[in-house]
């Protein structure tokens, strides 16, 4: 299999489609679901994304030194396009702002227990972005935060109050559904 | 911090490691961003998948000609089918979630791309210019091209895709040779 870094130098350097379409390939199964979640599971949406990720990912690519593996530098950049497409959609609040807010649970919900992807995608935008990352991706409180740009505390209240609202909305318990918004 | 009395339970956790971690978009979104690649200019001369091994012992261009007639057509009513899908997915997911407000501005958007395509097609085609012409007509290769490479990947017997690549590729090599100045770069917006 040829390594990822040789496949990078081919579409820098050459423009090499071949190339492309290996490593889309090869890391796009991986980067799909991460945003897919971070966008509360609207498959346009992500596809949207992952696209703006893809050409960003390939406008920088001369910068790409391989520090890290090149998943990794995808799903930063995955990320970012994530949060910035919820910023425009004005989806993306103040993620410090530590005022409660009820999360919006459809009126079918409310008494029957939902399916945890369905949850996720109901979690005010930080909070899902912190309990995707930290919960089902793994990264640490302090990846998070660099990630994210928020503070470590942040990542961690927002942490809490998703696992909270998580729980209230999987049990199908409407008085725990608060967090704070993000 | 909250996290010291916030700890998953095991049952939690088994919950979230059996999320899938890997999944594949649409095949569609490969050629979209691939596509989208070469209008911004960062890949270089397309790639074509690999042709049939087999060739047919009669000549199969006629055929071929009649069939991107068609085809041309075609391609263009599924240039608007594949917008109008798209929107159609989006209208379907919205009623699914009963949000209703989502769903009546997706059927809009279903209604507005259809006639868009549609009506984007006509005017290229009827127009005076014919630089608009050339241009829509290239466009329409372009789709038609993409199409039955499409075909070939799914379908690599299949010979009536076959037979229109073959003739795409022979009218544009035909082209190429009578041009007395062939443009190096060639850009094509698809939107």
């Amino acid at each position: 299999m040829t390594p990822d870094r040789d496949l990078v130098e081919a579409v820098a350097r050459d423009g090499d489609e071949v190339a492309f379409r290996e490593l889309y390939r090869r890391h796009t199964p991986r980067l799909y679901p991460l945003v897919l979640r971070m966008v509360g599971g609207a498959e346009m949406d992500a596809e949207d994304v992952v696209q703006e990720a893809w050409v960003r990912a390939v406008s920088g690519m001369k910068r790409f030194r391989g520090e890290s593996s090149f998943s990794t530098w995808l799903c930063a950049i995955g990320l970012n396009a994530a949060r910035d497409h919820l910023r425009r959609r004005g989806r993306w609040g103040n993620t410090e702002d530590v005022t409660e807010v009820e999360i919006p649970v459809p009126p079918a919900a409310h008494g029957q227990r939902l399916d945890l992807e369905r949850v996720i995608a109901l979690l005010p935008a930080g909070c899902r972005a912190v309990l995707v990352l930290h919960d089902i991706e793994g990264y640490t409180h302090e990846e998070i935060a660099r990630q994210l740009g928020i503070a470590v505390g942040t990542s961690k209240s927002q942490l809490f109050a998703a696992r909270r609202a998580a729980r209230a909305l999987l049990t199908g318990t409407k008085e725990m559904s608060h967090a704070r918004p993000g | 911090m909250h996290d010291r009395d916030d700890e998953l339970t095991a049952a939690e956790r088994e919950r979230f490691e059996s999320l899938p971690r890997e999944m594949m978009p649409s095949r569609l979104l490969e050629e979209r961003i691939v596509s989208e690649l070469h209008t911004r200019g960062y890949l270089g001369e397309r790639q074509h998948v690999r042709r049939p091994a087999w060739r047919p012992s009669w000549n199969p261009f006629p055929i071929a000609a009649a069939a991107a007639g068609i085809a041309l057509f075609a391609s263009g009513l599924a240039v608007g089918q594949w917008m109008g899908a798209r929107h159609t997915a989006e209208t379907m997911l919205a009623m699914q979630r009963q949000d209703s407000a989502n769903a009546a501005a997706a059927i809009q958007r279903t209604g507005s791309a259809y006639l868009s395509a549609l009506g984007t097609l006509a005017q290229a085609s009827t127009s005076s210019d014919p630089k608009e012409v050339a241009r829509a007509r290239m466009a329409a290769q372009n789709v038609l091209h993409e199409a039955a490479n499409e075909m070939v990947r799914q379908a690599p017997d299949d010979p009536v895709s076959a037979y229109i690549l073959q003739g795409l590729d022979q009218a544009s090599k035909v082209k190429a040779a009578s041009a007395p100045a062939p443009d190096k770069k060639k850009s094509l917006v698809w939107n």
